[in-house]
C-alpha cells in the first residue's frame, strides 16, 4: 500500500491505519513515525484521518444504557421461563404465568382467526410470532386429506380444513404439534421424548401410538379417538401448584375423550364403532356355544379393549351361543341383551348390563 | 483488542444449554446490540423487541449452532434482518424511502457529554452535527467501521449490500466529515487570528 498516495478519508478507511488509532501497537508507532519522518508533508492528511477515525468512534457512543440493558435480559428470562406453550406466542412476551395459559387459551379457543387477525396488526410486535422460522403451519385446502410425516417419522393425516403447526425438526425434549380441525396420528414410538398435541385447549400426550383428534375451530369440543396404544388427554391449564396431567384422563384403544371447551371438562367414552383390537384370526377362534356369559363377556372385554360390568351371580346361569367375528360391538350388545331379556349401558366408557338373571336350564 | 472474540469455553457452555453462560454473551453484546440498532432506527421498542428476539431464538437454536460461528457478527446481522423485516411491514415506512427520512439528532447530540472548550472535542461536537446529516446507511457503515470495528466484507454483509456498496458508504461518508474537519480547522485559525 503506498500510503503517500492516500487522502485522509483513503486512510481513515484503511484496516491499518484505523488498527493504529484505535489499538496502537509498537510495530504500527514505528511504521507511522518513520512514514512522516519520510514524507512531513502529509502530516495534515496523517492528522486529519487520526481526528475522525477518533471522533467517529466517541460520537458513536451513545448515553447509558444500562437500565435499557438490563429491562431487555428481564424479558428474555420472562420468555425463557419453563411453562413450555409459551413458546407458541413467545412475541407476546410481556405476559407470565397463568396470564401466558389463559391467553394461550383463548387464542386457541378463537381459533387460529384470533391468531392470524393478530399477524395482520401493524404493530411490530406482531413479527415476533412469524419470525419463528422453525414452525411449520400446514392447512389442507384441498378436498381429501392429506398425509404429512414429520421429521421423527410421525404420520399425520390431516382431514379437509384441518391445520396443523410443528416444528421442522422436532427439537426439544418433547415432540410438540399445534392442531385445529381433524387429524388421524400414528406416532413413532419414543418413550425419551413425549409426543404432544394441543388442540383448543385441550393437550393429548402420548409416547407412541394412534390416534384421532377433532378440533373444530368454532366446536365447542373436542374429541380424541384411541385406535392403538394409550393416550394421555388433559386441559390446557398450566399450574405451578399441580401437574394438569393429573387432572386429565387416560384413554386406551377404543375409548374417546370428548372435552367441552367451555367447562374444561373431559367425558370418557367409547369410540362411535369400536374395532376389534385383536387379530382376524384369533377373533375367529371366539365362537361360543351354550357357553356362560362371564366367558364370553370377558372375551368382549379383551376383543374390544373394554370393560364390561355386570353381576356374575345374578347371571351365573345365563349361556349364550354366539361368535365374534365381523359384527360391530353394538351390534353384538343389543343381539346378547335381546336374547337374554336385559339391557346395557354405556357409562363411562364401560358396558353396564342390567339383567333380572336367567332360568337355571335343565 | 478490536474483535473481541468470542471466548470459546462460554460459546461451549452456551451451546450445551448453561444459562448463565448465556447471560454473559448477552452482557457482552447487548449494548453494542443496542448501540447498533439506533443507527438503523429511532424506534426503541422495536430495537427492544428485536434484541428480545434475537436472544430468545439463540437460546432455543443454540444446539444448532456450530463451534466456529463468529457470534458477533451473527447477532449483528440477525438484528439487522429483524428490525428491517418488521419495519417493512410497517405501512409507515413503506410510504417514505428510508434514506430520506430525516434522523432525529437533538436527543443524540445533547445526550453527548463532551467537555466544552477543548479544540478536539468542538471539532467532535462538529462532526457530530454533519455524522447526523450523512444519510442513515452511511451512518450506519460508518458505525459498523468505526464503532463496531468490522471489516467491509463483514459490513455488506450485515448490511445485505454487496461489497462495493458497502465501501461506497464508508468512503462517502468519510469525505464529507473530513470536509468538515477541513473547514473547522481553517476557522478555527481564523477565529485564533481575530482574538489577536
Amino acid at each position: 500500500m503506498n500510503y503517500y498516495l492516500l487522502d485522509a478519508e483513503d486512510l481513515a478507511a484503511d484496516d491499518y491505519f484505523k488498527e493504529w488509532v484505535s489499538s496502537p501497537t509498537p510495530d504500527a508507532d514505528a511504521f507511522w513515525k518513520t512514514f512522516l519522518h519520510d514524507y512531513p508533508e502529509r502530516y495534515y492528511q496523517i492528522e486529519e484521518a487520526r481526528q475522525l477515525v477518533t471522533a467517529l468512534r466517541e460520537i458513536q457512543d451513545q448515553p447509558e444504557q444500562t437500565a435499557r440493558v438490563e429491562g431487555i435480559w428481564k424479558r428474555i428470562e420472562q420468555t425463557l421461563e419453563p411453562a413450555q406453550p409459551a413458546r407458541l406466542i413467545q412475541g407476546i412476551n410481556w405476559l407470565r404465568g397463568w396470564q401466558v395459559a389463559a391467553l394461550l387459551l383463548m387464542t386457541l379457543s378463537a381459533g387460529w382467526l384470533g391468531l392470524n387477525r393478530l399477524k395482520g396488526s401493524p404493530a411490530p410486535k406482531d413479527g415476533l410470532v412469524q419470525a419463528n422460522n422453525d414452525w411449520i403451519e400446514t392447512l389442507n385446502e384441498a378436498s381429501q386429506s392429506m398425509q404429512i410425516q414429520l421429521a421423527d417419522g410421525s404420520l399425520v393425516k390431516l382431514l379437509q380444513g384441518g391445520r396443523l403447526r410443528y416444528r421442522k425438526e422436532l427439537v426439544g425434549p418433547q415432540r410438540e404439534v399445534y392442531l385445529t380441525g381433524e387429524a388421524f396420528f400414528q406416532v413413532r414410538k419414543n418413550p425419551t421424548r413425549p409426543f404432544i398435541v394441543y388442540a383448543n385447549g385441550l393437550v393429548t400426550k402420548v409416547l407412541g401410538t394412534s390416534f384421532r383428534i377433532n378440533a373444530p375451530v368454532n366446536a365447542s369440543t373436542v374429541t380424541v379417538d384411541v385406535k392403538t396404544g394409550r393416550v394421555s388427554v388433559y386441559a390446557n391449564q398450566p399450574s405451578r401448584v399441580q401437574d394438569p396431567e393429573s387432572k386429565g384422563m387416560v384413554l386406551t384403544p377404543n375409548q374417546k375423550a370428548v372435552f367441552h371447551r367451555d367447562a374444561a371438562t373431559l367425558d370418557k367414552i367409547l369410540v362411535d364403532s369400536p374395532s376389534l383390537l385383536i387379530s382376524r384370526k384369533e377373533s375367529q377362534q371366539f365362537v361360543f356355544e351354550d357357553t356362560p356369559v362371564a366367558q364370553i363377556f370377558s372375551a368382549i372385554e379383551r376383543a374390544y379393549g373394554v370393560d364390561v360390568i355386570f353381576d356374575e351371580e345374578v347371571m351365573q346361569h345365563c349361556s349364550l351361543t354366539l361368535s365374534l367375528d365381523d359384527e360391530d360391538l353394538f351390534q353384538k350388545l343389543d343381539v346378547i341383551c335381546k336374547v337374554l331379556n336385559a339391557q346395557y349401558k354405556l357409562i363411562d366408557a364401560q358396558i353396564v348390563i342390567y339383567s333380572e338373571g336367567c332360568r337355571k336350564s335343565m | 483488542m478490536l474483535n473481541p472474540c468470542p471466548n470459546t469455553d462460554l460459546w461451549y457452555a452456551f451451546r450445551q444449554g448453561d444459562r448463565a453462560a448465556f447471560q454473559q454473551i448477552y452482557a457482552l453484546y447487548a449494548r453494542d446490540l443496542l448501540n447498533y440498532g439506533f443507527k438503523v432506527t429511532r424506534d426503541v421498542s422495536l430495537i427492544e423487541d428485536s434484541i428480545h428476539d434475537l436472544f430468545i431464538e439463540l437460546w432455543q437454536s443454540r444446539a444448532n449452532l456450530s463451534h466456529t460461528d463468529s457470534i458477533r457478527f451473527y447477532l449483528f446481522r440477525s438484528l439487522r434482518n429483524k428490525i428491517t423485516k418488521t419495519r417493512n411491514r410497517d405501512l409507515f415506512f413503506q410510504a417514505s424511502d428510508i434514506n430520506d427520512a430525516p434522523m432525529v439528532i437533538d436527543d443524540f447530540i445533547i445526550e453527548n457529554t463532551l467537555i466544552e472548550g477543548e479544540e478536539s472535542h468542538r471539532i467532535n461536537q462538529l462532526l457530530l452535527k454533519s455524522f447526523a446529516l450523512l444519510t442513515p446507511r452511511q451512518q450506519e457503515a460508518l458505525n459498523l467501521r468505526f464503532y463496531q470495528h468490522f471489516s467491509n466484507e463483514e459490513i455488506a454483509q450485515i448490511m445485505g449490500v454487496n461489497y462495493q456498496s458497502a465501501c461506497r458508504f464508508i468512503y462517502a461518508g468519510l469525505k464529507t466529515l473530513r470536509e468538515v474537519v477541513r473547514i473547522m480547522c481553517i476557522g478555527l485559525l481564523w477565529v485564533r487570528l481575530e482574538g489577536f
